[in-house]
C-alpha cells in the first residue's frame, strides 16, 4: 500500500530539473513509436526517472519539477502526469534511500520463507516491517514488493528496479547488505 | 427510436438512451453517483447495478445503451428487458452502499453537504446495513482549498470521478487529478496550481457527497431551510437557468438548472455569485433631490414629470421584457419617445457560456421595438421636457436636468435626479428575458422586492393609470398584448 | 515428447539470432508473409485448438477472427508481456531464453491481423528481461525479419516495446491498452471491446507471450500438428467439445516443491506426474495439502482432487477451479491456510487499481478482516462477513480483479472452513472482541 498523503503532490527539488540533451534524444525517438503524444509518458517517465537517478546531486524522487518537466515535454497538465506516476509503484512518487530494496512477499516466496527475508532485511537496517521505509542512514528504503514472476527461484528480491536476487537465504541476504553498505561508506 | 421494457413497462426512447435515462423517462429512479448525462460514462460507482434479461450477470443502467433491436422476423423488439426493483437488486444496492460508507468519515452533523446528500439520500433509501467493519477509515487530507472558490475533502470523497471528468472533459484545464492507487486513492491538484478556471465551482454542483464545498456558501445555511425558486442568471446575455436558493427573503447561491438549448448542466463562476447583487447596493427607499420620501409622494411626483409633453425615457438590458414593453406603450400613450440603450462595459467572453455583454436583455430591445440608436438619443437629449431612466446606469456626459431614475441599485442614480424610486430585480417578480439567442425565458418569485421596490412594468403601469391611459401592469396582461402587437409569446 | 516451445531454451545462445536461425528460426515467419493469407493464418491457428495462456483460455484463431478486415483504421497487436499473476513466471522464461520467438509470432500476428505496428507491453520489473527482448529486436531488426519490408514483400511490422511501471492490474487488457495510451491502468467499461475499440480506439488484439510464441511452431508444422498434442474429444452433434485442451503449455512450479521451475508438459497428463515427476514431489519428504492450480487467483483444490485430476481446462472446471495461468503453487501438509489466504489477499488490496468501489473497499476490507483472524483477533462473525463481502464484490466490478480475490477466498473457506473456525474459537476463548 502507499504511504497516506500529508499534502497534495510531491515537493519541488532546490534546483529545478531538465532534461539532458542525451534524455531530449531519446524522448524524442519515443514520440515516433505512438500515434499520439501522450502514450509516450510511461516511457518519459522512465527517462526522466534514469536521469534523476543518475545525478547524484538530485533527490532520489519526481519532484514536482520533474513532473513539470515531463509535462511539458509532452504537453500534458502535470496533474495528469501526477496521476498517472503515482498509480505505478515504481516511479520515485515518494522519496527514496540510495538503494532501493523490494522483498517478493507474495504467495509463493511466502510459502518458502520470503516474509522472513523481509523481516530479516527490516531488522538489519532499521525499518519498521509493520510500514516499510527508509532506514535513519539514508541508504537503504525497504518496501515489500508483490510477486515478481520469480516464484520458481523464492525467496527473492529486487535491487533499485533492476536485477532480481534469487533463492535467497539469510547469509546471502546478508552479505549483500552488507556489500551495498561498504559500497556506499 | 429503441423500445426497452423497465419493470414490464414496455417505452420508446431515442436510440442511444442509456437506461437511466430510459426509466428516468418512466418514472423510475436508478439511483447513480458516477453518471452525469454531461459527462462520459465511468461505471465506477456500482450503484446503478440493475437485473437484465439474457445478460451474464448484474449490468450498471448507465453503461447499457439502447439501440434499436430486431428479432428475426423483422419486428422491433425491446433493445433490453429490465428489472430494477427486485431483492437482489436491492440488495446489490445495498452492498454498494456499504463500500461506499467503509471509509466515509460519515460526519454529517458537520458536514456542509448535509441534506442535500448523495450517501445519506440513498443509505435512507437503499442502504440502511449496520456498520460492521471494526478497521480504521483510512486517513486523508481535510478541509483543502484547492482553489479560490472550492475546498476539498478527500476523506467524504467516493472518488466518482465526475469533477475529474469535468476537468477533463467539459473545461479541458485538468486542474483535478485522482491520485494514488486502490483505497488511497485521492482527489488532488497539483502543487503550484489550483482550481481556478472560470467554471471550477460546478464541481461543487456535481459532487454528489461533501467532499467538495463552495467557499462562499459553507456554513451559511443549513440546505434544509433553504426554498428554490427557478431562475435564471442576470450576470451576462447567455442566462444560464439557475436555481435560486434562498430563505427569509434572502438569497444564498444559484445553483446551474439544466437546460439543453441554453447552459447544458453549467454556468460560469462570474455569473454564479453575482446572486450577491440580489442584497448588495440595492435602492429600497422613494427619494426626491437625495432626500428619502414616502413612495407616494414620490410617485406623485414622477406623475407629474411624465406629463411635461415631450418625456424621453431610457430602458436598460437589465430590465425585463415586460418593463421594457410597458416602457414602450407608455412612451406611445403620452407622446414621448423611448429608447432601449445600455452602456455597461462589456466584460469576458469565451467560447462556451460567457458572453461579453454583461446584461441579460439586449435582445430584448429589438423584439420590444425600442429605439436603440444612441446618437438619436443624444441629439433629441436636450430638447425633452424629462427623461424617464429604467433600470440603466447613464454614462458620463449625459444628463438631463428634469430626471426621474427607476433604479435597482443606489449606484445607478444619475448625478442630480429629481425622482428616485426603487424597482425590483428578477429574483422579486415574475419577469421574462430574451438571451443572446432570442430565447425568452421567464423567472418566478422567490421572495418580495428589496424596501418598497415594485417591478419598473407594474409601477409605469399604474402611474399611466393615473394619467388615464390603460396599460396592462402584470404578467398576463402585458403578454397577452405583446402576443397580439408583435408575436412575441410567452 | 514435443516440445513447442523449450526445446532449445538450455542452449546458452538460445536468446541470440544466430542460434534461432540454426534452428529453423523465422522460416515460419516468411512461410506466412511470401506463401500464406492472412485468413491462411486464422485457419491454422483455429487448427491447432491454441488456446490463450494467459489465464482465460480463449480460443486464439477466434480471438484474431473478431479483428475486423474492413475497418479503415490501424490495427494493432499488443503482446501481453505484464506477467504478474502470483504463482506465474513462464513468460519471463521465454524473454529470458526464447525471444524470437515470441518476436516471430509477433511478426506472423501482425500479417493475420493485418498491423502494421505492434507493441509489446512488459511489466517495468522485467528490467533485465526487457534489455534482452531489446536486444532480440535489434538483432532482428537488422537481418530484416523485423520492419516496414520484410520477405521482399514491400509490407511488415514495426515492434514496439513498451514498459510498464508496476501495476498487476495491467495484465488485464483494457487497463494494459490504458496504461500504454499514457494513462491510470483502469480496465475500461465493456463493451465496446478491444477487437472493435482497443489502442487509440483502433482495432487491437491483445496477446499473451507463450501464446504469441506458439505461432510460428504451428505456422511450421501446422495447426493439425499442434491439435494431436494434448487432449481433444469432439461434442455431440455439433456441440461445442467436451474437452479442448490441446497443445503444451509452460507450467510454473513453485511453492513446497522439491525442483521448482517451468516445465513445459502437454495438456492431459496428470496433476500428479506434474508434481511427483517433473517437480520431483512436495518439497522435504513432507505431504501434499492443496494446490492452487494455475496463478493464486484460480481457487484452491485439495491434495485428494488434484491427485485425481488432469491437466486440461476442463477437469479444473470440474473441479471449480481454473487453469489460469499455468502458475501452479505447491502447498504442503505443514501449511496455515489462514496465513495464506492473508498474504494472498494482501496482494490484491494492494494490487486493485481503485477504480469501482467494491473492489477498492472490498479487497482491502477482506484482507484486514484475515489479518484480525490470523492474529487470533477474529470475532464470530467475520467468517461470514467475509462471505457477504465475496457476494457483493463478485461480477460487480468494472474487471475481474474482484473476482480473483474472492474466488480464491470462498475456496479457503469452502474447504478449509475449520482452520479458520478454529482461529475464530481460539480467540473467543481468550476474551478477544
Amino acid at each position: 500500500m502507499t504511504e497516506a498523503a500529508t499534502t497534495f503532490g510531491p515537493p519541488s527539488a532546490p534546483v529545478p530539473f531538465a532534461f539532458s540533451d542525451a534524455s531530449w534524444t531519446r524522448i524524442r525517438k519515443l514520440l515516433t513509436r505512438y500515434p499520439q503524444q501522450q502514450a509516450a509518458l510511461l516511457p518519459v517517465l522512465w527517462v526522466a526517472q534514469e536521469q534523476v537517478d543518475a545525478d547524484p546531486t538530485r533527490p532520489r524522487q519526481l519532484t514536482a519539477d520533474v513532473i513539470k518537466a515531463v509535462a511539458d515535454a509532452l504537453g500534458l497538465a502535470p496533474a495528469y502526469v501526477w496521476g498517472v506516476a503515482t498509480f505505478y509503484t515504481m516511479y520515485f512518487t515518494q522519496p527514496v534511500g540510495k538503494h532501493l530494496v523490494e522483498v517478493c512477499t507474495s504467495v509463493a516466496c511466502c510459502l518458502v520463507g520470503g516474509e522472513e527475508i523481509y523481516q530479516r532485511l527490516c531488522a538489519r537496517v532499521g525499518v519498521d516491517p509493520a510500514s516499510g521505509g527508509t532506514s535513519a542512514d539514508g541508504r537503504f528504503t525497504v518496501r515489500r514488493a508483490e510477486c515478481l514472476a520469480a516464484c520458481g527461484y523464492a525467496p527473492m528480491l529486487q535491487l533499485d528496479n533492476g536485477a532480481f536476487h534469487e533463492h535467497l537465504t539469510e547469509e546471502k541476504l546478508d552479505a549483500l547488505i552488507d556489500g551495498l553498505r561498504e559500497a556506499t561508506a | 427510436m429503441a423500445l426497452v421494457t423497465i419493470n414490464g413497462q414496455t417505452l420508446e426512447v431515442p436510440d442511444g438512451t442509456n437506461v437511466v435515462e430510459a426509466a428516468a423517462s418512466a418514472g423510475v429512479d436508478i439511483p447513480h453517483y458516477c453518471y452525469h448525462p454531461g459527462l462520459p460514462i465511468d461505471g465506477n460507482c456500482r450503484m446503478c447495478l440493475v437485473e437484465v434479461e439474457g445478460a451474464r450477470g448484474p449490468q450498471i443502467a448507465c453503461n447499457t445503451i439502447l439501440r434499436t433491436t430486431r428479432n428475426k422476423e423483422g419486428e422491433e423488439v425491446p433493445a433490453a428487458v429490465v428489472k430494477t426493483e427486485t431483492d437482489a437488486v436491492r440488495q446489490m444496492r445495498q452492498g454498494v452502499m456499504e463500500f461506499l460508507l467503509l471509509n466515509h468519515p460519515i460526519d454529517c452533523p458537520v458536514c456542509d453537504q448535509a441534506g442535500e446528500c448523495g450517501l445519506q439520500d440513498y443509505y435512507m433509501e437503499h442502504g440502511k446495513h449496520d456498520h460492521r467493519s471494526v478497521v480504521p477509515k483510512v486517513e486523508k487530507l481535510k478541509a483543502q482549498p484547492i482553489g479560490p472558490n472550492v475546498i476539498l475533502d478527500q476523506e467524504r470523497c467516493i472518488l466518482c470521478s465526475r469533477c475529474v471528468r469535468f476537468t477533463r472533459e467539459v473545461t479541458r484545464t485538468h486542474e483535478l487529478v485522482i491520485a494514488g492507487r486502490g483505497d488511497k486513492s485521492r482527489i488532488e491538484v497539483f502543487p503550484g496550481t489550483q482550481l481556478d478556471n472560470d467554471y471550477a465551482t460546478n464541481v461543487v454542483d456535481l459532487c454528489p457527497v461533501g467532499a467538495l464545498t463552495s467557499r462562499d456558501f459553507r456554513f451559511k445555511k443549513r440546505v434544509w431551510f433553504l426554498k428554490t425558486a427557478s431562475s435564471i442568471c442576470t450576470g451576462c446575455s447567455r442566462g444560464c437557468n439557475v436555481h435560486l436558493d434562498h430563505d427569509g427573503g434572502k438569497a444564498y447561491r444559484y445553483r446551474p438548472r439544466a437546460n439543453p438549448d441554453v447552459n447544458r448542466w453549467w454556468m460560469c463562476d462570474r455569473g454564479r455569485f453575482t446572486y450577491k447583487a440580489i442584497h448588495e447596493g440595492r435602492q429600497r427607499e422613494a427619494a426626491i433631490g437625495g432626500q428619502q420620501v414616502p413612495f407616494a409622494k414620490a410617485t406623485q411626483e414622477l406623475r407629474q414629470l411624465l406629463g411635461t409633453g415631450k418625456v424621453g425615457f431610457v430602458v436598460g438590458a437589465q430590465a425585463s421584457l415586460e418593463d421594457m414593453a410597458v416602457v414602450k406603450w407608455l412612451a406611445a400613450s403620452i407622446g414621448g419617445r423611448a429608447w432601449g440603450l445600455d452602456w455597461t462595459e462589456p466584460g469576458k467572453e469565451d467560447d462556451f457560456l460567457m458572453k461579453a455583454d454583461l446584461t441579460p436583455n439586449r435582445r430584448g430591445f429589438s423584439m420590444i421595438g425600442l429605439e436603440t440608436d444612441e446618437t438619436s438619443f443624444r441629439e433629441a437629449l436636450p430638447a425633452l421636457s424629462a427623461l424617464v431612466t429604467v433600470s440603466v446606469t447613464l454614462p458620463a456626459g449625459i444628463a438631463h436636468a428634469r430626471t426621474a431614475a427607476l433604479v435597482t441599485h443606489a449606484a445607478a442614480i444619475p448625478d442630480g435626479a429629481a425622482v428616485v424610486l426603487p424597482v425590483a430585480m428578477h429574483a422579486e417578480r415574475h419577469a421574462a428575458y430574451a438571451n443572446v439567442d432570442g430565447i425568452v425565458q421567464h423567472v418566478e418569485p422567490a421572495f418580495e422586492p428589496a424596501g418598497d421596490a415594485l417591478p419598473a412594468s407594474a409601477l409605469l403601469a399604474l402611474q399611466a393609470a393615473g394619467m388615464g391611459h390603460s396599460l396592462p401592469f402584470d404578467r398576463d396582461g402585458v403578454w397577452k398584448r405583446l402576443d397580439a402587437e408583435l408575436g412575441v409569446t410567452a | 515428447m514435443t516440445k513447442v516451445l523449450t526445446a532449445h531454451v538450455d542452449h546458452p545462445d538460445s536468446h541470440r539470432l544466430t542460434h534461432y536461425r540454426s534452428v529453423g528460426g523465422y522460416e515460419a515467419a516468411r512461410k506466412a508473409w511470401t506463401s500464406m493469407t492472412p485468413a491462411d493464418i486464422i485457419a491454422e491457428v483455429r487448427a491447432s485448438g491454441l488456446r490463450g495462456r494467459g489465464g482465460a483460455g480463449f480460443p486464439t484463431g477466434m480471438k484474431w477472427g473478431f479483428i475486423p478486415t474492413n475497418s479503415p483504421k490501424p490495427k494493432y497487436l499488443v503482446i501481453n508481456a505484464d506477467e504478474s499473476e502470483p504463482g506465474t513466471f513462464k513468460d519471463r522464461l521465454l524473454i529470458e531464453r526464447n525471444p524470437h520467438a515470441v518476436l516471430e509470432g509477433v511478426v506472423i500476428g501482425a500479417r493475420a491481423i493485418g498491423a502494421k505496428r505492434a507493441y509489446i507491453y512488459i511489466r517495468g520489473e522485467f528490467a533485465t528481461q526487457t534489455k534482452v527482448l531489446e536486444e532480440a529486436l535489434r538483432e532482428a531488426e537488422e537481418a530484416g525479419f523485423v520492419g516496414p519490408n520484410l520477405f521482399g514483400t514491400g509490407e511488415g511490422v514495426e515492434i514496439v516495446i513498451h514498459r510498464g511501471a508496476g501495476a498487476y492490474i495491467c495484465g488485464e487488457e483494457t487497463a494494459l491498452i490504458n496504461s500504454l495510451e499514457g494513462r491510470r491502468g483502469y480496465p475500461r467499461l465493456k463493451p465496446p471491446f478491444p477487437a472493435t475499440n482497443g489502442a487509440w480506439d483502433c482495432p487491437t488484439c491483445v496477446n499473451n507471450v507463450e501464446t504469441i510464441a506458439t505461432i510460428p511452431w504451428i505456422v511450421n508444422h501446422g495447426g493439425a500438428a499442434y491439435s494431436q498434442i494434448g487432449v481433444f474429444e469432439a461434442g455431440d452433434d455439433g456441440k461445442p467439445p467436451k474437452v479442448d485442451s490441446r497443445g503444451t503449455r509452460l507450467m510454473c512450479l513453485s511453492g513446497h516443491v522439491a525442483r521448482p521451475g517451468v516445465y513445459e508438459v502437454p495438456l492431459g497428463i496428470s496433476f500428479r506426474e506434474l508434481i511427483e515427476e517433473y517437480g520431483g514431489g512436495v518439497w522435504k519428504g513432507r505431504k501434499l495439502k492443496a494446490i492452487i492450480p494455475g496463478g493464486s487467483s484460480t481457487p484452491v483444490i485439495t491434495a485428494d482432487e488434484a491427485m485425481g485430476a488432469v491437466l486440461t481446462y476442463e477437469d479444473c472446471a470440474r473441479l471449480k477451479t481454473m487453469f489460469g495461468s499455468g502458475g501452479l503453487m505447491v502447498i504442503d501438509d505443514q501449511t496455515c491456510m489462514v496465513s495464506l489466504l492473508t498474504v494472498l489477499l494482501r496482494f490484491y488490496a494492494h494490487e486493485s487499481c481503485g477504480q469501482c468501489s467494491p473492489c477498492r473497499e472490498g479487497t482491502d476490507w477482506l484482507y484486514q478482516i484475515l489479518v484480525r483472524i490470523r492474529d487470533g483477533k477474529g470475532r464470530p462473525e467475520d467468517l461470514q462477513t467475509i462471505r457477504d463481502l465475496c457476494t457483493n464484490m463478485e461480477g460487480r466490478t468494472v474487471c475481474p480483479l474482484a473476482a480473483a480475490a474472492t474466488m480464491p477466498t470462498i475456496s479457503y473457506l469452502t474447504k478449509f472452513l475449520p482452520e479458520f473456525e478454529a482461529k475464530v474459537s481460539a480467540a473467543q476463548a481468550v476474551g478477544v472482541h
